[in-house]
């Protein structure tokens, strides 16, 4: 069972580096931002190994039981709330940002509500399966894409339009200090492992998760990549004008013997996969958390009331999300984004520690 | 019933599209800018729009329709354009922009290409080019053994059909990021048209605003095989003592930054080629085979170095000795500005190292 925490953390990370990470960083690149994707990793990777390994001993409990065992209700409550509402914000300017590119890139007439509301449609129903069948769903969905995906960047990487001078131009600005924007960025993309919070539910038998330090290793390579390939195909100035960078990046690769020339159309199905895959993982945590609140309330169960709760919370985030979507714009969808991620890490910090003073605070009980 | 009103809703949202048939769509093939003798309207927009057959035939199939019209911005001209064709315009098969070669004399820099990048269906692999005379001739040019509108000038610039080393490659992602890089300046290709088909044998040299030079084909085909690398060139020799040409095979070279006489940076440049003689006036077997190809390593160089100083002289830069330069020494910014000071005084130091590896079917 535990090979599915890497496929919930690699989601995440792919989502993160690909989506946000680039435009954020690409604005500081000669502010710090390469140090940050070192720090970012590091930073990670510590708390991940705090949270898994305090998670792991309430075994087989997801996050609200061991509130609500531990805590009382006044305390419980609102911080459920709060981790339901970040875990869905998060799926959600996933899925917004997707629905930009797609309106941008494949149907430029059609108005964005439309792909919006689809999307939210197939998130919503992922979302309310039980616990083991969207691990399931990541599994099979990540086989079919990663290697696809694999290769259009091991392309990237090859092609002999990638100019390796730039990227060791850049190297010059690494020793610079981050800013807390880029640096609370990098963190982000590794902070995949936080959906354990529900997902500990299907994780009955597992007594620790190994290889756990393939986890900061893998966010610092896809942030290396996400970073450098744009910069070695646009130019370390260049990369400056474009929006979407990784497909402005897709864009400029090409596959002169395979079945499409354009990679870019590769990238977005690859991609329309994933973020489908993100949103349906953070909505699934996020509805959980918050049907979590209501008293008897039993997971994982095909009852009424065990799944109109969700349905509920998604239907509410979901119309959330078409409504925002339509109203933002795209240069306040990066603003929000980044103000997002910049309150998004110490939240998650917030969770982990006081997850890991459960587990201890247990131990002595 | 549940799943079939679930359906139906959903069928329901899909109605909105603006989805319009293959037959009320024009593709655009290739679009060429050139300046415009009004002055209000600079640019002069020509689209050649392909007209759908149904057998593919050489020669036959290639049926165009040019439209153009002059207008002050690229929006506008395509806006108007629209006015005169009777189908959706649709650009995301454009694989070939062509600007005039008046205009890259007077500006053509990131203000140009903007439509182009920002317009999504114009793909960021498309070719560019400048036209000479004018954008729009080249254009209006339709080869005898072209299957589809603009495809010869695709297969071209591929290096699919025709693998020329005159033919320089360049594609507008990677002019948009040489516009603005530091130490690699832009360049295009120019395409000349002929009767019935194109001479692809120049390429033009920018700074980052315009045309700072024209190469001949010769500076050129050189041009080519140092920023490219390619392999399929030859080499001709030609001096008192031997006369002969080389098929290259293999091609690489490598260089560093000598800065140990600050007064005097030097830049040494090994180059490696292999190769097989190809046409040769005098017998290569029991000759001194040596001796002929140090007289090729003298020409060759000779030729290389003739090349870089001449894009030294006018300060540019398309090679990116300038970002190899950033890239291999580790001061930020600092170095951008050392670089400008040394490179108008570099000093050139060219070694050929040319590997004869036989002398093709006869002696």
């Amino acid at each position: 069972m535990s090979r599915y925490f890497f496929y919930f953390v690699t989601l995440s990370m792919l989502i993160n580096a690909i989506l946000f990470v680039p435009r954020i960083l690409m604005d500081e690149r000669y502010d710090g931002a390469i140090l940050s994707m070192i720090l970012g990793p590091i930073i990670g990777g510590i708390f991940m190994y705090i949270f898994t390994s305090s998670m792991l001993k309430f075994r087989g409990q997801g996050l609200p039981e061991i509130l609500k065992q531990s805590l009382p209700k006044t305390i419980s409550i609102p911080l459920l709330l709060l981790l339901g509402s970040v875990s869905f914000i998060s799926g959600a300017l996933v899925l917004i940002n997707y629905s930009f590119i797609v309106s941008r890139y494949l149907i430029p007439k059609t108005p964005i509500y439309i792909p919006l509301i689809l999307f939210v449609m197939v998130a919503s129903f992922g979302a309310l399966q039980s616990t083991k069948t969207v691990l399931y769903s990541t599994e099979l969905i990540l086989v079919l894409s990663l290697p696809l995906l694999l290769f259009s960047i091991f392309k990237a990487y090859t092609n002999q339009n990638m100019n390796f001078d730039e990227v060791r131009a850049m190297i010059d600005y690494t020793w610079i200090l981050p800013s807390w924007k880029s640096l609370s960025v990098s963190t982000y993309a590794v902070t995949g492992y936080i959906s354990l919070a529900i997902f500990n539910r299907a994780f009955t038998g597992v007594q620790t998760i190994q290889h756990r330090w393939a986890v900061p290793c893998l966010g610092f390579c896809i942030l290396l990549t996400a970073f450098f390939v744009p910069i070695g195909i646009l130019g370390t100035d260049g990369v400056n004008d474009y929006i979407f960078t990784w497909v402005a990046t897709a864009d400029a690769v090409r596959m002169k013997y395979a079945f499409i020339e354009r990679v870019v159309y590769i990238f977005l199905l690859i991609y329309l996969g994933i973020s489908y895959l993100f949103a349906m993982t953070t909505w699934h945590v996020g509805s959980e958390m918050i049907s979590g609140c209501l008293p008897g309330h039993h997971a994982n169960t095909s009852a009424v009331n065990s799944v109109l709760p969700n349905a509920i919370c998604c239907a509410v985030f979901g119309i959330g999300t078409v409504i925002v979507g339509n109203w933002l714009g795209e240069d306040d969808l990066f603003t929000v984004s980044s103000y997002w991620m910049m309150i998004r890490s110490p939240i998650d910090i917030v969770i982990v520690l006081s997850v890991f003073m459960l587990s201890k605070w247990r131990k002595t009980l | 019933m549940k799943h079939v009103l679930v359906w139906l809703s959903v069928l329901y949202l899909l109605t909105g599209c603006g989805f319009k048939d293959i037959d009320k769509r024009y593709l655009v093939m290739a679009i060429g800018v050139d300046k415009s003798e009004i002055k209000e309207k600079p640019y002069h927009v020509s689209l050649k729009l392909a007209i759908p057959t149904s057998q593919i035939q050489p020669g036959q199939s290639n049926t165009f329709h040019l439209i153009s019209d002059d207008a002050s911005t690229m929006t506008e001209a395509v806006r108007h354009l629209k006015s005169k064709v009777d189908k959706e315009l649709d650009f995301s098969q454009t694989k070939m922009i062509v600007f005039g070669k008046k205009l890259g004399e007077e500006r053509l820099d990131k203000v140009t290409i903007d439509w182009f990048l920002r317009r999504p269906e114009i793909q960021g692999i498309a070719f560019m080019a400048l036209g000479y005379p004018s954008a729009e001739q080249v254009l209006n040019v339709r080869p005898k053994s072209e299957r589809l509108p603009a495809d010869s000038l695709i297969m071209s610039f591929d290096q699919e059909g025709t693998e020329s080393s005159y033919i320089v490659t360049e594609f507008l992602f990677d002019f948009h990021r040489r516009l603005s890089e530091k130490g690699l300046d832009p360049y295009l290709p120019i395409i000349r048209p002929l009767k019935d088909t194109y001479l692809i044998d120049q390429v033009a040299i920018f700074d980052k605003e315009k045309i700072k030079a024209i190469l001949n084909p010769e500076e050129t085909r050189i041009f080519n095989e140092l920023s490219k690398k390619i392999r399929n060139f030859d080499i001709e020799t030609k001096t008192d003592k031997a006369q002969f040409a080389l098929n290259v095979s293999s091609f690489g070279y490598s260089y560093d930054f000598d800065e140990r006489n600050d007064s005097a940076p030097k830049l040494t440049m090994n180059v490696r080629i292999r190769g097989i003689s190809e046409e040769s006036k005098q017998s290569f077997y029991h000759s001194q085979w040596n001796r002929y190809k140090e007289e090729a390593e003298t020409e060759t160089a000779k030729r290389y170095l003739h090349v870089l100083r001449k894009l030294q002289s006018l300060k540019v830069d398309p090679i990116g000795f300038g970002l190899r330069y950033r890239a291999t020494h580790y001061h930020g910014d600092k170095d951008w500005e050392k670089w400008k000071d040394i490179y108008p005084r570099l000093d050139w130091n060219i070694k050929v190292n040319i590997d004869l590896i036989g002398s093709g079917g006869v002696k």
